[in-house]
């Protein structure tokens, strides 16, 4: 039987600081209500794939809290299906970086002794997408190639040659998983103390003429949230018919923390028009091509426009939001106006009361 | 290991009165109020009372609510020193029967009670919709020393004929004890909630167990045979919210309640949660040319048409210029364009065909099963 390991990893998260005070990127809650995390955490899950790494960086409490025990993936932390690793000390996630290596340091002995392990697949912990990589490993060790990169589409659909005259492509190009034999990340491991760089993506661009590279090009839905006007215009993608069906509506679902939300309930005022809701709202008032999280609240008169309301989200009566994100636990008091723009929608941190 | 308090949950009921609805599962599994189960009211209370080692009686289609139930955890009953055991009847060496009353499915599983030895016994039953701290009334029941505790509750007159009705003194101690009697003399009705002390319980049970005109019914025959015994027998009066759901009617109605601008049961309670064995299903999508008003929506639908006055469980999906009005529509329900659907309930994947109109608001409440619709 083929083994194989998942590595979520985090990416740079500075353009999404106002999201990220308190949490790390995996888990800035998105789509009503998941975090980013369980897109990726479900496409490993749904892979069969039972042998799972996170890596929380410095401010992994609210990774911790939302995976809990694993169960609502079907992990279980008992039997090491999934394991939170251990972040590198004073060390920070750098720009231009895909993945650094070196953050496997801590857990060397995670990858090391589970030597049944045959390849090991990498994929940030910010990215929407419903992937299935059961095709894609297929393909992998019937190719018996070294590594596997799993490219959006629209550009060259190829990485074989030179590493410089694929350096642009490989510049442009989204890249949203890798797979790579496992023995490759232990040599690489063992290696880290004689200098070099620890980009996973440059080591395999350096090596490329010794290594079986392929690149397969993704054609489904997917974004890579790594700024505000990203994360907000992802959210709104939902309204869309197409990407609620590829995401939600096939075969793999998307798991999360679940929460005993009772149904959410409208009132004989309330008039909704292409939104996307959770449970445990309570909403009289107009809402409008927005996402509404879990056990949000929304007054009478209010009047709720391209915007996403975070998970416990308090409007008062007669407010009026319009290309507004809030972060969790907002309270807007009555007849407050938040006015922002498609291109910039003003943005208010967890728990502030405006 | 050695319990104060054990409870145990009659969940074998068939529910005929029900219909359709309970044709292929228990009256415990049937939907509520859009994602509950009838049994997550009893197990929630479980919760909030500190009862944490549950064993659930089954007989009557017991396979959607034993998956339902799996391994507690939904209701936090999956501890280590005790949690949810299902009791199916089972054979023993002496033979094998079905649970042939309330009082011998417990008789049956006297061994299931004993490996946890516990001071006291709670009996409740798995389909009734109420919030209730069973750990007040425990309480109660050890202040007053009592043999049996009685959980009551003051119905209507006209209604108590329906019910066991007790008579008390002021120290709630219970004088008599009538099941659905003709001419009622009281008003104060068991909830069917009983906390036993267990010696006594254990007793009462092997009494009951070889006598041969007994029906083996808690109602009928041990709260007779208990107050015949001149033991110490104390009703403890319930104010709370409590329903039957026994019929369509009080079925329909609980769930419309759930509707009114500030309803008798407050789901919203974040105090007291009902917690449930949810799949994990996506938000709801309301379309441009959708109309929601006066509703409860639920993970998974998706609403293109207008929806007035409604519960609507999970992935239920309404076309576009469908209607629906003042209606129950169970799971994955799926309505066909311009379909209207008034006063009625519709059962678990039952499909209504474009341009269908089912029920009325003039006619009594239509209950639509799977089969009904696709024939």
């Amino acid at each position: 039987m083929r083994k194989v390991m998942g590595i979520i990893f985090q990416r740079w998260d500075h353009e999404l600081q106002i999201f990220t005070m308190n949490r790390g990127i995996s888990t800035i809650p998105f789509g009503g209500r998941y975090r980013l995390i369980d897109f990726a955490l479900s496409n490993l899950v749904n892979s069969n794939i039972r042998s799972i790494g996170v890596l929380g960086g410095a401010k992994y409490g609210s990774l911790i809290d939302h995976l809990g025990t694993g169960q609502e993936w079907s992990l279980h932390r008992k039997s090491q299906d999934l394991a939170i690793l251990p972040a590198l000390e004073n060390y920070s996630i750098e720009p231009g970086v895909y993945f650094d290596l070196r953050e496997l340091l801590p857990s060397k002995l995670f990858i090391e002794n589970q030597t049944t392990i045959q390849m090991i697949i990498f994929q940030p912990s910010n990215q929407i997408n419903n992937l299935d990589f059961k095709p894609m490993m297929d393909e992998h060790f019937n190719s018996m190639n070294d590594v596997t990169i799993v490219a959006g589409n629209g550009r060259s659909d190829e990485f074989i040659g030179s590493p410089n005259e694929n350096r642009r492509k490989w510049r442009n190009r989204e890249i949203l998983a890798v797979l790579v034999r496992r023995t490759l990340i232990s040599q690489a491991l063992q290696r880290m103390n004689q200098g070099g760089s620890y980009d996973l993506l440059n080591l395999i661009r350096r090596n490329q003429e010794h290594l079986r590279v392929k690149m397969l090009i993704y054609d489904g839905y997917y974004r890579e949230i790594s700024d505000v006007s990203g994360y907000y215009e992802a959210n709104l993608d939902l309204l869309e018919a197409p990407v609620r069906k590829e995401l939600f509506e096939g075969p793999r679902m998307i798991y999360t923390k679940s929460k005993d939300n009772h149904p959410t309930q409208y009132d004989n005022a309330s008039i909704v028009n292409n939104a996307w809701i959770a449970s445990g709202c309570q909403i009289s008032g107009i809402i409008q091509n927005s996402i509404i999280s879990r056990e949000s609240m929304i007054g009478s008169g209010s009047v709720i426009k391209n915007s996403i309301l975070m998970q416990r989200a308090h409007i008062g009566n007669d407010v009026y939001l319009e290309h507004v994100i809030l972060d969790k636990a907002v309270t807007i008091r009555d007849r407050t106006v938040l006015k922002g723009s498609k291109d910039k929608p003003i943005v208010i941190s967890k728990g502030s009361v405006i | 290991m050695k319990k104060k308090c054990v409870g145990m949950l009659l969940a074998g009921g068939q529910g005929s009165r029900l219909g359709i609805l309970t044709k292929k599962v228990a009256k415990p599994a049937v939907l509520f109020g859009g994602k509950y189960r009838l049994i997550d009211f009893s197990l929630s209370n479980c919760y909030h009372s500190n009862i944490d080692t549950v064993g659930v009686l089954t007989q009557y289609q017991p396979l959607e609510l034993n998956s339902y139930i799996s391994t507690g955890s939904a209701w936090s009953l999956d501890n280590v020193s005790g949690g949810v055991t299902i009791l199916p009847p089972y054979q023993s060496r002496y033979g094998a029967s079905w649970y042939r009353g309330t009082a011998d499915a417990i008789y049956q599983n006297l061994s299931y009670l004993q490996s946890y030895d516990p001071e006291h016994v709670l009996i409740i039953s798995g389909d009734h919709i109420y919030k209730m701290d069973y750990s007040e009334m425990l309480n109660t029941h050890i202040k007053n020393h009592a043999d049996l505790t009685i959980g009551g509750l003051i119905v209507e007159p006209e209604e108590a004929s329906r019910f066991g009705i007790m008579s008390t003194d002021q120290e709630n101690r219970i004088l008599e004890f009538e099941e659905k009697p003709e001419n009622p003399k009281g008003n104060l009705a068991s909830m069917g909630i009983y906390i036993f002390r267990w010696p006594v319980l254990k007793r009462l049970l092997k009494e009951d167990g070889v006598k041969e005109e007994s029906q083996h019914d808690f109602g009928k025959n041990v709260i007779p045979a208990v107050l015949a015994q001149q033991l110490n027998v104390f009703a403890y009066p319930f104010m709370g919210y409590w329903r039957d759901v026994g019929t369509i009617q009080s079925f329909y109605d609980a769930q419309m309640e759930l509707l009114l601008q500030n309803p008798p049961l407050n789901l919203f309670d974040k105090e007291f949660r009902i917690y449930s064995n949810h799949e994990s299903l996506p938000p709801h999508y309301i379309s441009t040319e959708a109309s929601v008003t006066d509703s409860l929506i639920s993970d998974g639908c998706s609403i293109f048409g207008e929806v007035k006055h409604s519960i609507l469980s999970g992935s239920v999906v309404v076309e576009e210029g469908a209607i629906i009005e003042d209606s129950i529509l169970l799971k994955n329900v799926k309505i066909g364009k311009n379909a209207r659907v008034n006063h009625a309930i519709l059962d678990e994947g039952v499909v209504i065909a474009a341009d269908e109109q089912v029920g009325s608001a003039e006619q009594a409440i239509l209950l639509l099963g799977k089969e009904e619709s696709d024939a």
